[in-house]
């Protein structure tokens, strides 16, 4: 039983740290239309980036490694949706293209990893050691700055984007664009931090779950895909289907690699998301999926 | 929506100029490919890599018809050719079947679980196709990965695979020829299934209801049924290259449902043109080619796909089929725009 | 204040516009007429930077405007109030009136633009808490309007303000379109048909099949028969 509630914990952690990875893809798709296609690679080189930092300069400081690579992260978000996909938005089959470019993108970033890093596993070393019991539970610093850091960074994004002028026109783009427009809202610009506030998101995923998974150049693809599947599940543009599907796959995935091995995480994730789209076809919150 | 939607542009041909261009380059194609082993003598590699390329080949028309002409964002078609794949191996591994009827199979069960994705995802909007399909292609390798235990081989997979044999002589790798008469047979199915796809009149409905839904519905065409046929023969394409893969290579792993492969068969189509066949397939054998070429250079190779991909999508998004397009109606316009003079004839 | 010259607007083959011009001077109320589908709707969407024309300079105060992208005009002071109005569905009445006042120039304002708009439309300080969603026709109506004002326009494309309106509800926002010209704003006025606000219009357009069939003065307006009869609706 005591088992069972410090792996619950761990699940509930892994979920919050989930629901960034995944709030990242859902306004890179809610607000500018983009599928992300290199959303895995950009959580790769969060990791990878993390990873130099840490073991390199920062001697294992989360705060520095925290405020050195998220900027980063954002950065490099700038700049791809400068470069790669605002040139591409003129196009009528815009989300096609993009969706491609991106797919390239990824291979490009990924084997990027690959040639400069090299094909070993990785691994970022836990940013503290030992751990705390309460009330019998133990359970790991490590966890514990987990969830505080992720906690403080989904906080910060609802403020921002519940009372910051930025974050509202970023829901006012999701809502509609036409509108935004009517108002002042400069589309591009809106489209630009989004994108870089998304690949800031997924980076930070990347810095927090690296201790807990090996990094390799392809690793990235697993995140993408869980991500994919939380936002299924939850329902597109709803952010609080992604918080529930988060958490729920989040538990689930403590509890499936507990009992069976981390090998049949995957397919219990997909055999929910199958489930749940049998009731509701566009997820747990999602609104019509439906053509027309 | 989501799709590349062959829009008609101003330099493009009138259809019947259309139709006879396809027609002569799918006759041209073959032709030459059946031809070309007599020139070639010897050369087992080279074969091997021609090969390789009508497997794509086929598998790029079967993708491009979903994708440039149905508009249908399908990101899992990979996944129907192991399924394929792993279909064939599978009967003529664990229940000893003869590798030919392997062929019907792969195509049979592409065709239907092609289908089967096809049923819920046709209902639902551009971006929940193309997240659903990606989602079926995802779960496919750690599904196969943990079904050992019904035969899959796990992670490892199936090897060796029986070849194929006809009577008496069994297929063998140091002789490319029957295997190579063997894909092109395979492949001119897939051209020809292609190439009456799109140019019937089950075809141009087709593209009509991609245009407008009502105007075809008028005809009584649903573009639902319509749309899952040609899922279901897009499927069977696929699955029925990957059961011959499977047996030409004698093995079959889930890395077969790698990223590698999968950017491969985007470069391709990418490359010889979306919606416009039959380029996919020439794009097939061109990067066949150019990935064999660059063989030393292992890790740049995908650095470079990945990066040409990114490239050909903003510079030349309608592929080499587009450009040699955009080519011939700049020298049609041109022509026409010449002031002719009475009496004076027409330079050719 | 503003100025049309001979702009022409396509959608992709389709041509919309054909070679249009019209002036609107400081502080008047010009109101455009015609039959649904012939253009009004895009030449408002031109003049205000949600379409390009093809052809044609557009000026407000001397400058040209003509393709600018529509958050630079809303700097200007050049807002359009849309016929399909263009709320954001899951905010509140208050968050869409905030955002209304996003541009630079509007914001310093902002808290006595609101002011005049709760003003103009007390109903809306009392819905300011529920999702624009669930608005009926003739209140999402006036968060539009309300909108439209926080951005502190000096010019106003209005597109068929009374559209889908209650006749009670019509008339009120007519008032409040004059009462906006009669405190120095500047407004292109786009309606189908209607005689209440032609009377108000210092000039008048009759748009036909993207082709301007008629331009003139209220009075003249009233004095060419066709017009009066077909459109006006004034015998």
């Amino acid at each position: 039983m005591r088992e069972f509630i410090e792996v619950l914990i761990t699940g509930i952690t892994i979920g919050i740290v989930y629901y960034l990875v995944a709030v990242g893809f859902t306004l890179c798709y809610g607000v500018g239309r983009v599928l992300n296609y290199a959303y895995g690679s950009f959580f790769t080189w969060g990791a990878y980036l993390a990873w130099i930092i840490a073991v390199g300069y920062a001697s294992l400081n989360y705060f520095l490694v925290f405020i050195i690579v998220l900027p980063i992260m954002f950065l490099m978000g700038l700049a791809v949706d400068q470069v790669i996909i605002r040139p591409l938005r003129s196009r009528p089959e815009f989300e096609f293209s993009v969706l491609l470019a991106t797919l390239g993108l990824a291979v490009f970033l990924d084997n990027l990893v690959l040639v400069i890093f090299g094909p070993r596993t990785k691994s970022l070393p836990a940013f503290l050691e030992g751990s705390i019991t309460v009330g019998g539970f133990t359970i790991s610093w490590q966890l514990l700055a987990m969830f505080a850091f992720a906690l403080v960074v989904a906080v910060v994004l609802f403020v921002f984007m519940a009372k910051t002028r930025t974050g509202m026109s970023m829901r006012a783009v999701a809502q509609d664009p036409v509108g935004a427009r009517i108002v002042g809202i400069p589309l591009f610009r809106v489209f630009a931090v989004t994108f870089g506030i998304s690949t800031l998101l997924c980076g930070a995923g990347g810095i927090l779950l690296a201790p807990r998974f090996f990094m390799t150049p392809l690793g990235g693809w697993t995140f993408l895909v869980k991500a994919l599947i939380i936002v299924i599940a939850g329902g597109l543009g709803s952010l609080r289907g992604t918080l529930y599907a988060s958490f729920m796959l989040g538990i689930l995935e403590a509890i499936v690699g507990w009992k069976l091995g981390l090998l049949w995480v995957m397919p219990f994730w997909f055999l929910v998301l199958f489930v749940i789209l049998l009731f509701r076809p566009a997820g747990l919150f999602g609104a019509t999926a439906r053509k027309g | 929506m989501l799709g590349m939607k062959e829009r008609p542009l101003p330099g493009d041909r009138p259809k019947a100029l259309r139709l006879n261009r396809q027609t002569g380059m799918v006759m041209g194609m073959i032709v030459i490919l059946a031809l070309l082993p007599l020139a070639l003598g010897d050369s087992n590699y080279t074969m091997r890599l021609l090969v390789v390329s009508m497997i794509w080949g086929g598998v790029a028309i079967a993708w491009d018809l979903l994708l440039g002409y149905a508009g249908i964002f399908n990101l899992g078609q990979i996944g129907f050719f192991a399924i394929g794949a792993y279909t064939s191996a599978m009967l003529s591994e664990n229940a000893g079947i003869n590798p030919w009827w392997g062929l019907l199979a792969g195509a049979a069960t592409g065709g239907i679980i092609a289908v089967l994705i096809g049923l819920p995802c046709l209902r639902l909007a551009g971006i929940y196709i193309a997240l659903l399909t990606l989602a079926f292609y995802e779960v496919l390798a750690p599904l196969l990965t943990v079904g050992a235990a019904i035969g899959t081989g796990g992670k490892r997979g199936i090897s060796p695979v029986t070849p194929y044999s006809i009577g008496g002589y069994t297929f063998s790798g140091s002789n490319q020829v029957p295997w190579y008469y063997l894909a092109l047979g395979l492949f001119i199915v897939c051209l020809v299934v292609g190439f009456f796809a799109i140019n019937s009149r089950f075809g141009t409905s087709f593209v009509a209801l991609h245009d407008s839904e009502s105007f075809a519905q008028s005809l009584g065409i649903s573009r639902y049924k319509v749309s899952l046929l040609i899922v279901g023969l897009s499927g069977l394409m696929t699955g029925l290259m990957g059961a011959f893969y499977a047996h030409y290579t004698g093995v079959v792993s889930p890395r077969v449902l790698g990223l590698e492969v999968f950017i491969y068969l985007v470069i391709m189509v990418l490359l010889g043109g979306v919606g416009k066949f039959p380029g996919p397939a020439i794009g097939a054998f061109v990067i066949i080619f150019v990935s064999d070429w660059l063989r030393g250079f292992d890790r740049w190779r995908l650095l470079i796909f990945g990066a040409l991909v990114v490239i050909i999508v903003m510079v030349a998004p309608r592929g080499m089929m587009g450009a040699i397009d955009s080519v011939q109606a700049a020298v049609r316009r041109r022509r026409e725009s010449r002031p002719v003079e009475p009496g004076a004839e027409e330079t050719p | 204040m503003l100025e049309v010259e001979s702009i022409s607007t396509f959608y992709g083959e389709y041509q919309a516009i054909h070679d249009v011009s019209l002036r609107v001077e400081s502080g008047q109320l010009v109101s455009i007429f015609g039959p649904n589908g012939h253009g009004k709707s895009t030449l408002l969407k031109t003049i205000c930077g949600l379409m390009k024309p093809a052809t044609g300079v557009i000026r407000f105060e001397g400058r040209e405007i003509q393709g600018l992208p529509s958050h630079r005009l809303v700097e200007m002071g050049v807002v359009l109030i849309s016929e399909e109005r263009h709320l954001f569905p899951e905010m509140t009445v208050m968050e869409n009136l905030r955002l209304g006042a996003y541009a630079k120039s509007a914001r310093p304002k902002e808290a006595e633009n609101l002011e005049f708009v709760f003003h103009m439309f007390p109903k809306l300080k009392t819905l300011a808490k529920k999702t624009a969603l669930t608005l009926s026709g003739g209140e999402a109506r006036m968060l539009a309007i309300g909108r439209g004002l926080m951005s502190n326009a000096r010019f106003l494309a209005v597109d068929e303000p009374s559209f889908g309106l209650a006749p009670i509800l019509r008339t009120q926002v007519f008032e409040q379109i004059v009462a906006l010209r009669d405190r120095g704003l500047s407004i292109l006025l786009v309606e189908q048909t209607t005689g209440d606000i032609a009377e108000q219009s210092d000039y008048i357009y009759l748009l036909e099949d993207g082709r301007i069939a008629f331009s003139g003065s209220k009075d003249e307006a009233l004095r060419d028969d066709a017009v009066r009869k077909v459109f006006l609706g004034i015998t």
